[in-house]
């Protein structure tokens, strides 16, 4: 995948991970190339979002349409193809979710061929349980409490989820995302009935 | 990764291209401009910059502005005209100066040209940049025509921006502001609400929400409902059109003079009784304090919505003519623990950032304004329901595609309807406009594949593609009007009119000129095949001449020449209409012979969630 490419104006080599070309400066029409990559960071789920922020920041100073309004219809195109890129990476990135299923599919994972985790009796139940605790909460005060329990169990699977990415255990990495956007749901329901 | 910056695309700050910034209001609009690194308002020829966003055709003079409000005939004239642009701004419910029918969109058109010859006299020199606010509230429908507004006044849209994200990007370059603010921007006819943050040069959107249609204006009505009720005992409902609307023109001239005295003395006159009554703020606050708790509520569900917390935010800032009424701030305070800053002028500072952003776009910046869509799109599915496919709040520039595929064997045509709006129904969502992609392979059921392709540029427009994968057969949309012209297309036309033109007038009467042109022959186009099925061969010749010549006739600027040949080509496929309208009627016929009288309602599913049936409905197509 990692072919160079030539620049439509000038003819230079262009490596793969660079849109703008170093030898005339125009923009180069958008390419396949992962989320991480194109952002310009290290490939990890432990990212530091204040880190993955800057950098979105930096490219769309480069690459938003607003830099090329005054230029030619295409490069004003790949301005918008290019900044709409970016801008769907860093909201995929910014997600604990959809950020597991990049890493997932990177390491040659199809997240979708193994889910699992529908059947597994002791996640689902997990779930029922926390689902019932806030439905039955009778005061808001013990439907905080029970959405606190749900945020510590949040964070408890983002950490197995980063531990099993460390041991390169994509199966059980698989399991804990799929467990991690069911919480994720339930949070944002509870959320709506607060 | 190793980026190289780009060079600034402007040389030297000598020859700095000019951008106007216009806040098109409800009910004041503000032009501004940076000449040569200053900033400066457009003056009006009272030397205003508030320009009340009246419009008054009368005795073949048109008359705006401030040119009308002292005058007796202020109550003949059009007022809050931006608000039709959220409802049907294409109908033709006003008469102008010769007593002709036109639309809420052609009396904005008239304003703009005022507003562009005021910026022109105030510089001396021609003006066709701008780049225009609008609600961050406001859909899709509602910006096209705006935009559309514009460029029949000859004025080229650089760039439409947010409201409230024009406010902020002024008031953060301005007072060198950084850290997450909230923009409270309650205007003449809309409300809108957005969470920012700030930092070296960026101004980035988080969330933005608000109501197209809560405003100053409705305050006024809620006051004049209210004084009615409470010292005449009548329903205000019960009074004729013309008492109402003189009730609230001057509950509007009370509610102003309310933001500089609490308490006064005023004869108010309804249906001939005259009784002079104490006017307080009091009673005003009691009559609107319903909307003003909608927009708390409106506040409130935002910053629930993104997840930060009210003590990571800096402040409030509060923008829009009606952000003045005090209990608002009040309000503010009641609700949620922050510094309120109010330390901007809240009907500039719109205009303000759309001039600044305006000369940034043209003169080249580090700066950088990252905004978000405020509405869902999607398209309507099985049972009326709305599939979305770009939520609410995704950063713009946004591409989305969506694969579908067909529910029936055999099926060769797919209808898809495109909508707005957050609502589960279709019904309830606005309709952008639809399409059909045809000639599908004739195929086994959810086999065929095809991609429906969202394309929101940096403007908030949206252009609709779909693709059957096989084919390569695909069907473009974007969202119209019903003069049927691409807003890229449109944009070109005007472009090219301001390198061409002799003058002002002139170049208004090309693009006009150009646009109907355009319309009707893409019209022409998308019937194609129904002139080569129901046309004798020499009527066909003759049209494809006619064609041939209109096209030619607009690659030049000779407006006399495009209408006339316009016509030429409207009378060469008269019989063509005609037989077509036979045709349509024996189509639904057969139609309904063949598959009862039902709706034929297909559906068809989302080709990467194969066990959650997303169903849109479908339109089996005749087989010809």
């Amino acid at each position: 995948m990692s072919v160079n490419s030539i620049c439509w104006n000038c003819g230079n080599d262009i490596p793969p991970n660079l849109f703008l070309c170093q030898k005339c400066n125009k923009i180069q029409p958008p390419k396949q190339v992962d989320e991480f990559k194109l952002m310009g960071i290290s490939e990890t789920f432990d990212l530091d979002l204040d880190e993955l922020e800057k950098a979105y920041l930096k490219l769309q100073q480069l690459f938003h349409p607003d830099k090329y309004s005054q230029l030619s219809d295409q490069e004003i195109k790949y301005s918008t193809l290019l900044s709409s890129m970016i801008n769907e990476a860093y909201q995929k990135l910014n997600s604990s979710i959809s950020r597991a299923t990049i890493l997932l599919k990177l390491n040659g994972f199809n997240p979708h061929s193994e889910d699992k985790s529908f059947n597994d009796p002791g996640v689902l139940e997990e779930i029922m349980d926390i689902q019932n605790e806030f439905l039955e909460a009778e005061s808001s005060e013990q439907k905080k409490l029970s959405i606190q329990k749900l945020n510590l169990k949040i964070s408890e699977t983002m950490e197995n989820l980063s531990i099993s990415f460390k041991n390169k255990e994509y199966a059980i990495a698989n399991k804990l995302n799929v467990k991690l956007s069911y919480l994720e749901k339930i949070r944002i329901d509870f959320k709506k009935q607060l | 990764m190793n980026l190289i910056k780009i060079k600034e695309p402007m040389s030297s700050k000598n020859d700095a291209k000019i951008c106007l910034g216009i806040d098109f209001g409800t009910t004041n609009s503000v032009c501004s401009i940076k000449v040569k690194d200053k900033f400066q308002f457009i003056l009006d020829d009272n030397g205003k910059t508030l320009i009340p966003t009246l419009i008054l055709y009368n005795e073949k003079t048109k008359k705006f502005g401030n040119q009308i409000i002292k005058n007796e005939s202020y109550f003949n004239s059009i007022f809050s005209v931006k608000r039709n642009f959220t409802k049907d701004f294409d109908k033709k419910i006003y008469e102008d100066q010769n007593g002709t029918k036109i639309s809420s969109m052609e009396v904005s058109k008239d304003f703009f040209i005022y507003l562009k010859n005021l910026c022109e006299k105030n510089l001396n020199q021609n003006v066709f940049d701008c780049v225009i606010t609008v609600p961050a509230y406001f859909d899709e429908k509602a910006r096209s025509g705006i935009m559309r507004a514009a460029f029949m006044a000859g004025l080229r849209v650089r760039r439409l921006i947010n409201e409230p994200t024009a406010a902020a990007f002024a008031y953060g370059l301005e007072k060198k502001k950084k850290g997450i603010f909230f923009v409270y921007d309650l205007g003449g006819g809309t409300f809108d609400v957005s969470l920012l943050k700030l930092s070296d040069g960026i101004f980035k959107v988080i969330a933005t929400s608000g109501d197209p249609n809560l405003g100053g204006d409705d305050f006024d009505i809620l006051y004049a409902k209210w004084l009615v009720k409470k010292y005449f005992k009548i329903d205000f409902d019960s009074l004729n059109k013309k008492e109402k609307l003189k009730l609230v023109k001057k509950s509007k001239l009370l509610k102003e003079k309310l933001f500089e005295t609490q308490t006064f003395n005023e004869k108010l006159k309804v249906n001939e009784c005259v009784k002079e009554i104490e006017i307080n703020i009091k009673d005003f606050n009691k009559a609107i304090n319903n909307l003003i708790d909608s927009t708390i509520k409106i506040s409130l569900e935002l910053l629930n919505e993104v997840d930060v917390e009210i003590n990571k935010i800096e402040g409030f800032v509060l923008v829009g003519g009606s952000s003045r009424i005090k209990c608002i701030s009040e309000k503010i305070k009641e609700n949620f623990e922050t510094t309120i800053f109010d330390d901007v002028n809240p009907d500039l500072v719109v205009s303000k950032g759309a001039a600044l952003h305006g000369y940034e776009l043209l003169n080249g910046s580090d700066n950088v304004l990252l905004d978000v869509t405020p509405l869902s799109l999607g398209i309507e599915t099985m049972g009326g329901l709305m599939e979305k496919i770009i939520s609410r709040n995704t950063p713009i520039p946004a591409i989305k595609e969506q694969t579908f595929t067909t529910h029936e064997n055999g099926q060769t045509a797919i209808k898809f309807l495109i909508l707005q709006g957050e609502r589960e129904t279709s019904s309830n969502n606005r309709k952008l406009g639809e399409f059909i992609l045809s000639n599908i392979q004739p195929k086994p059921a959810g086999i065929p594949r095809i991609t429906v392709m969202f394309s929101l540029d940096a403007d908030g427009i949206l252009f609709v593609t779909a693709k059957d994968e096989e084919t390569g057969i695909q069907n473009k949309l974007s969202v119209k009007t019903n003069d049927d012209l691409d807003l890229n297309d449109m944009r070109k036309i005007v472009e090219s009119s301001i390198e061409n033109a002799k003058d002002d007038i002139h170049q208004r009467m090309v693009i006009e000129a150009k646009v109907k042109a355009k319309s009707f022959l893409n019209e022409i186009e998308s019937v194609k095949k129904d002139i080569e099925l129901l046309c004798s061969k020499n009527d066909i010749k003759v049209i494809n001449e006619k064609v041939a010549m209109l096209k030619e006739s607009i690659k030049t600027d000779d407006c006399d020449i495009i209408n006339q040949r316009v016509d030429d080509l409207n009378k060469s496929t008269e019989s063509f209409a005609q037989k077509r309208i036979e045709k349509d009627f024996s189509v639904r016929v057969q139609y309904q012979m063949s598959f009862g009288l039902s709706s034929r309602l297909l559906s068809y599913y989302s080709f990467e969630r194969k066990q959650m049936p997303s169903e849109i409905h479908v339109q089996k197509q005749q087989q010809q």
